[in-house]
This record gives C-alpha cells, structure tokens and sequence, in this order.
C-alpha cells in the first residue's frame, strides 16, 4: 500500500474567492478522501438579526452574502410578508424578478470569470469580468448601488422605475447580450476549457438526490429541480423551463450556468414586457406572532429562510440555510478518486459562498 | 479553438475598457445612492433617522442640537432620506472621498439661524448645488 500524504487545500487558495479549507487525504495524485473544514467566515448575522426590528433586517440580511444579496433581502422579505399575510403589489413582484435575474446574471458571470481562471485561461477571465461589469452598471442603473443594492422591502419595493430607468435598461441589455454572445462559444467549444472540465467530478444523479444537492449542481446531474418554479415574485407568469444538463460533470455545471445566462436575460425581457403600472409598495404594520418559512432560487441554488415571531418588535429566531451547505457533501462525493489537477476545477463547480453558509 | 482570437484582436484596436480612475470619474447614475448629508437648518432632532438606521450611525443630540454622523458605518441604504419630515437629510449622488482618519461629522445648528417652519422641497435642492 503507497503512502498517505495529507493536504490542506485552502483556507486561502488561489481558486477559491473565500476561506473554504479541504483537507484533502491523497494516494499518490488521487484523492481518497476530503474532509471540508468550515467557520473561518462566522459573523454571527442571525444572532444580530433578533436584535434589529423587521425592516431594518432587510438591510442586514442583504450582507449576508456580497453576491447574491438581492435574493436574501428577497427571501426575508417574503417570509415576513407571509407572516404578516401580506402581497406585494404586482408591479413590484415583476421589479423583483428583473432584479434577482440580474443578480443571478451577475452572479454566473462572476463564477465563468473565476472557471476560466481556475483552467487557467486568462484572457477569457478578463472579458467574463468585463461583461460582468456591464451587468452590474444595469443594476446600478435601476437601484442607484452595484452590490448591495437595497430596493427590496417588506410590502413590495422601495422606490418606482420611471420609463427613463426601463429604456436606459432595455438599452444596456441588449449591449449585456452581445458580449455574452462573443464568449459564449469559447466555454461550450473551446478545447482548454473542455480538457479542464469535462469528465471532472463526476457525480451521478441518483447520488446527487441522496447527498440534497441542489441548484445547477442538481440540475447538472438531470434532476429538474428549480425553486422558480414556486411561483414566486412574478415567476408564475413568466415562460420559463429549468435548464438541465445529464452528463454530471464540471463541464455540465458550467453549462447550465451558461445557459442561465441567457435564460435570465430572456425572463428580464419578458417581465419588462408584462409589467404592469401601479403601486410598489404596500404599508404594514406591527406583527403578529407565527412562523413562516420562505424559499428561493439564489445562484446557487435552493435558499431558505425560517423566521419565528413571539410578536415582538424583533424576530425571536431567524434561521437561514445556504444552497452551499447542501451541495458540500456533493462536492466531497465528487472529490472522492480524482486527481489533484482537477481538485481547484471541481471544487470551484459547485459554485461555493462561504460568506452565505457561515453567516 | 479561435473563437476567443476574434474577441482578443477586437480588443487590441478598440478602446481600453477600464478608466484611469482618480484622474477620469464616471458621472454617476442619476439615481445612485453616494453618500448622505445634512441640511441642518431643516432639522426638528425629532430622532426618527436614529431609531430607524439599520447600522446605527446616526447620533441625534437634541439638548446640543448636534446630529452626529459616522460616515464610515453608514451603509448609504437611504432610509434615513425616506423618513425624514422635514426632508432634512438629502442623498448625493456622489461617492464621499477617502480619507485618512475615521473621524465622525457633526452638524451643529445655530440657535438664531434655524427657520421657524421648514419648507421641504425647497431646501434639499439648494443644499445639492452647494456639493
């Protein structure tokens, strides 16, 4: 039997953008076992959030996670109106779907950026980003903030779209397009990214029902699992199929993201086509006592929120559960017998938010 | 195996696409959120921006007719702006420059030179061409 060496990949590795460590026990150049190691990122949110009132958490449950920060206040939002029995008006669950969609937009580029790093391939690195940018500049264009953009509220959102806003972004998006259209071929075609990733951590769909995992880890494996269609915002009355790829590797992981892409800029430009005029925001007031649960679809994947009011001004619990939590044991599953070269590919396929899941 | 080569020699004759930021600034959107300032004249300290500040940065003084502002904990999130009666805190579509010491603003307001009734509208416009 050869030795066992033990490395400790990460917490801080090149590949990953946030302190994920993976102690990796290697046969030779096989990886025989990995054990993740998490809580270098603990920030105790859910601990602060029952010492806030409810609108003010919005605002901190939007700094959950630096990139898909529109689908947590989202999501909160959603719980808490569901437990004050609430709806948003109509025109602002259509402002929320353009919003999350471009969020997820932003969110699926900033990851092809960092894949096409991860292969190695740094000129397809820079121009990902560079797209992404014109993505974030349709978001600051509609909220008035690239990141933590802030316009969700409990009841609806915080401020109205004049035409101006809705032109300047219908104009943006078709430039966003474009661009996406230059690169797209290089990451389904190019032969440096297809030796990087196809065939690398592979993992079967029934594992990947066994192991919870969820989003385009789920929908890369062929199960057809997408949390949009709840119904939720204006979801329900938007054209949309999930997008799912069978050949269960990294190669299908990026794929979907891909696809998504341009999924999400066809579901902005039929919600700027359906959406109607009206209020966008409904008052409410104090809270009554209950519990509510609330998903959504992050980037990532499934995201849910639980909160518990005793009736108070403050929740008296809040509970969040990240979609990278739940595809972790996938991705131990896939780095199970693979070589070292492709373990910062893998690892970075599942697309992981440390931020999100330690809060 | 070319499809980048396009996008690589497109980009070799075109514009660059970053700016040589301090020296060139973008014009910001006309609704972004930059920082918040105080017109101080319109100020009734009824402490509603402090109750309502998700990142508590706001001190409001009312026996020293102080509003104090931590800038560098702001999260420019704009409620403060939404909730004030008396239009009192105006959004700047500007970013606040760096700065070497994180040092708090205070406003102070003047006995003789508050107005016996804020005029909101009025106020918040004069208070944006001063910036």
């Amino acid at each position: 039997m050869p030795g066992r060496t033990v490395i400790p990949f990460g917490p801080q590795h090149p590949v990953f953008p946030e302190p994920l460590q993976l102690r990796l026990t290697m046969e030779e150049e096989r990886v025989i076992d990995a054990v993740p190691a998490l809580g270098y990122m603990h920030r105790g949110i859910e601990q602060l959030a029952q010492t806030k009132d409810y609108a003010q958490n919005v605002f901190l449950m939007e700094r959950v996670c630096g990139i898909c920060s529109f689908m947590h206040a989202l999501c909160y939002c959603q719980s808490v109106e569901s437990l004050l029995g609430i709806e948003a008006p109509p025109r602002a669950r259509f402002m929320r779907t353009i919003q999350a969609e471009l969020g997820r937009l932003q969110s699926h580029y900033l990851w092809l950026g960092l894949v096409a790093d991860a292969c190695g391939f740094e000129s397809l690195f820079m121009q990902a980003w560079r797209n992404r940018e014109m993505i974030m500049d349709c978001q600051e264009a509609v909220s008035g903030s690239r990141v933590t953009i802030s316009t969700c509220a409990i009841g609806g959102c915080r401020r109205d779209w004049d035409d101006g806003v809705l032109q300047e972004l219908t104009r943006r998006l078709d430039d966003v397009e474009r661009s996406m259209d230059a690169i797209a071929p290089v990451f389904f075609e190019d032969p440096l990214v297809k030796q990087r990733t196809v065939g690398a951590g592979i993992i079967t769909k029934q594992e990947a029902t066994l192991l919870g995992a969820v989003g385009p880890v789920a929908r890369a494996s062929g199960i057809v699992e997408d949390m949009r269609r709840l119904g939720y915002a204006a979801y329900d009355e938007l054209d949309f199929k999930p997008v799912v790829e069978t050949s269960c590797d990294s190669y299908a992981r990026m794929i979907v993201r891909l696809r998504e892409t341009f999924q999400a800029i066809n579901l902005i430009r039929q919600a700027l086509k359906k959406m109607p005029a009206g209020e966008v925001l409904n008052k409410w007031k104090g809270t009554p006592e209950g519990e509510a649960i609330s998903r959504v679809e992050q980037p990532r994947g499934e995201l849910m929120y639980y909160i518990r009011s005793n009736g108070g001004k403050n929740p008296e619990r809040l509970r969040i559960r990240t979609p990278t939590l739940s595809n972790i044991p996938s991705l131990v599953k896939m780095l199970k017998g693979s070589r070292l070269s492709d373990v910062p590919v893998i690892a970075l396929s599942i697309d992981s938010c440390i931020s999100c899941t330690e809060r | 195996m070319f499809e980048m080569l396009r996008t690589v020699m497109q980009n070799l004759f075109s514009r660059p696409a970053t700016r040589l930021y301090p020296k060139e600034q973008r014009e910001p959107f006309p609704s972004a959120r930059g920082h918040i300032e105080s017109v101080i004249e319109n100020c009734i300290f009824c402490g509603l921006c402090q109750k309502r500040c998700p990142a508590d940065c706001i001190v409001v003084d009312r026996a020293g007719k102080d509003w104090n502002l931590d800038p560098y904990r702001c999260i420019i999130c704009g409620v403060c702006v939404e909730v004030c009666p008396t239009k009192a805190i105006v959004m700047s579509t500007y970013f606040r420059k760096p700065a070497r010491m994180r040092e708090p603003l205070t406003y102070h307001q003047e006995e003789r030179g508050r107005p016996p009734k804020a005029k909101p509208g009025q106020d918040p416009g004069e208070a944006k061409d001063q910036m």
